[in-house]
């Protein structure tokens, strides 16, 4: 249904995404897992259109963009086909949460206004947020904010959902709450993409695992050929390394919030 | 004297003044908006040309421009052939201060339109916003309250350099105040000009409570309680 074509971008000199394929079915869990700085974030962009690949091409259904498509309808329309959450969550702040759910339906779908907050509404239950319907983002937690944004993507109702690292500025209390969601997401049959760290949900949610580094797909299977008999040396030893990575990163995390805000008080 | 007849008198000049910061300030405001989308627009030359605009305009006594476009003006397109000897004074004092607050104010709401975080924009857009859409529905609605206090506080220094008009011979309450004094010469002029003063102030108190009443309304998501983060 998604078909990703030999993508390659570049920032200036570095290469980012090094001819990447990629194909997701419908209703298929597709998991990014690999080094920070590896060019997840990036080919979720690149999917997304929010970043223009230098080669290849991306193509939902019958529609297909490549990096020489010039025509901005064909653009939109299959950037219309996916939806994206981010990791800082970026619900719109100047719209309540109720809002930040009704608008996209009604600007991006043309869905008339009731229907669209009826759908809202249902969407803040599903995700257990009905009592905040009237509340700004700024007033909600991360991991709030992060159901919302969400629900936000499942107003539009995408062929594809693109998450991106959904929790990783999340404490392991709030993360579970947003996977919960996602997994409920996975649950009703919409295709997913996800780049994340959580590497036991990604082994549990996962139709397809996708193990990458520095630019280039080193190895994909499905969750159990990539955790537990992978055959590329490179991707056991991320694994391996995993659980020590993840404590000490952080670790380090927390060390630097703590020395900025040290630094704020200074100030 | 009477200081019925006086604040009769200088009520007399309100309409004047309103009337001018009401136009200045419209058209003023318009121009400043079209001066941004052309200071962020990404168009270097653009970009430099409205800078030298900016730069220039700020830099000088609005009196002096005042003067510029009053005397200057007409002489220069005399020159031309174009004589606009029939025009009002106060059709140059409104260009003269529209062109002054052009650039004022898109150096007020330039820096609100880009405290919009990139985020937000990119949100908009990835979720299929056309670029109109995200600007009107997204971008503008969180540049207003950020710019309103600024642009606010320039209403009201509009308010008092308006009565800078009368050095050219427009009747507003200024004017009003120095001609009541030129016709009543035994009257204090200090008493008028207070009273004039105490006009400007009331003036003043009011548009203060009707641009924080509109802080408010465009701001409800910037003040909202409880903030968690």
């Amino acid at each position: 249904m998604l078909k990703v074509d030999s993508i390659v971008k570049k920032f200036g000199s570095k290469t980012v995404l090094n001819g990447i394929n990629l194909s997701v079915k419908q209703g298929e869990v597709v998991t990014l897992i690999g080094p920070s700085g590896t060019g997840k974030t990036t080919l979720l962009r690149s999917i997304n259109l929010l970043e223009r690949a230098d080669e290849g091409s991306v193509s939902i259904e019958d529609l297909t963009v490549t990096n020489a498509t010039k025509d901005k309808k064909k653009i939109l329309d299959l950037r219309r086909k996916t939806a994206m959450v981010f990791q800082q969550y970026n619900l719109f702040k100047n719209l309540k949460v109720i809002d930040n759910i009704i608008q996209p339906q009604v600007v991006v779908k043309g869905v008339d206004k009731e229907t669209a907050r009826r759908r809202a509404i249902e969407l803040l239950h599903q995700v257990g947020l009905s009592d905040f319907a009237d509340y700004y983002p700024v007033q909600l937690s991360g991991g709030q904010q992060q159901r919302v944004s969400i629900a936000r993507a499942l107003g539009l109702d995408p062929e594809v959902i693109l998450f991106d690292e959904p929790t990783s500025a999340l404490d392991p209390e709030l993360s579970k709450e947003v996977l919960n969601v996602i997994k409920q997401v996975a649950d009703t049959g919409i295709s997913i993409i996800l780049a994340t760290h959580e590497m036991q949900f990604a082994e549990e949610i996962s139709d397809q695992v996708i193990f990458m580094e520095k630019g280039n797909i080193v190895e994909q299977g499905s969750p159990r050929a990539i955790f537990h008999n992978a055959q590329n040396e490179r991707t056991r030893e991320f694994l391996k390394n995993y659980q020590q990575y993840v404590s000490s990163d952080e670790k380090k995390v927390e060390v630097d919030k703590f020395e900025e805000v040290e630094r704020l008080k200074v100030i | 004297m009477s200081i019925v007849g006086l604040f009769e008198q200088l009520l007399t000049g309100v309409p004047t003044t309103l009337f001018f910061i009401l136009t200045s300030w419209v058209l003023g405001f318009a121009l400043s908006i079209l001066v941004t989308a052309g200071r962020v627009s990404h168009h270097k030359w653009l970009y430099n040309v409205l800078g030298v605009y900016i730069s220039f305009t700020r830099s000088i006594p609005i009196i002096l421009q005042l003067f510029l476009v009053y005397y200057g003006l007409p002489a220069l397109l005399l020159e031309f052939g174009i004589d606009l000897s029939a025009i009002g004074k106060m059709y140059f004092c409104v260009g003269a201060y529209v062109i002054y607050y052009g650039a004022y104010l898109s150096e007020v709401i330039r820096p609100a339109y880009l405290s919009v975080n990139e985020t937000q924009r990119e949100a908009a857009i990835a979720l299929g916003y056309t670029k109109w859409q995200m600007q009107t529905k997204i971008v503008i609605p969180q540049t207003i309250p950020v710019a309103l206090p600024a642009l606010g506080n320039e209403v009201i220094n509009l308010v008092h350099q308006s009565s800078l008009l009368f050095v050219i011979g427009v009747v507003d309450l200024m004017g009003q105040a120095d001609e009541y004094i030129s016709e009543n010469y035994a009257s204090s002029p200090i008493l008028v000009y207070f009273c004039a003063g105490l006009i400007y102030w009331l003036l003043t108190i009011i548009i203060s409570r009707i641009v924080k009443l509109a802080e408010r309304k465009s701001g409800k998501f910037l003040y909202a309680k409880g903030d968690s983060q």
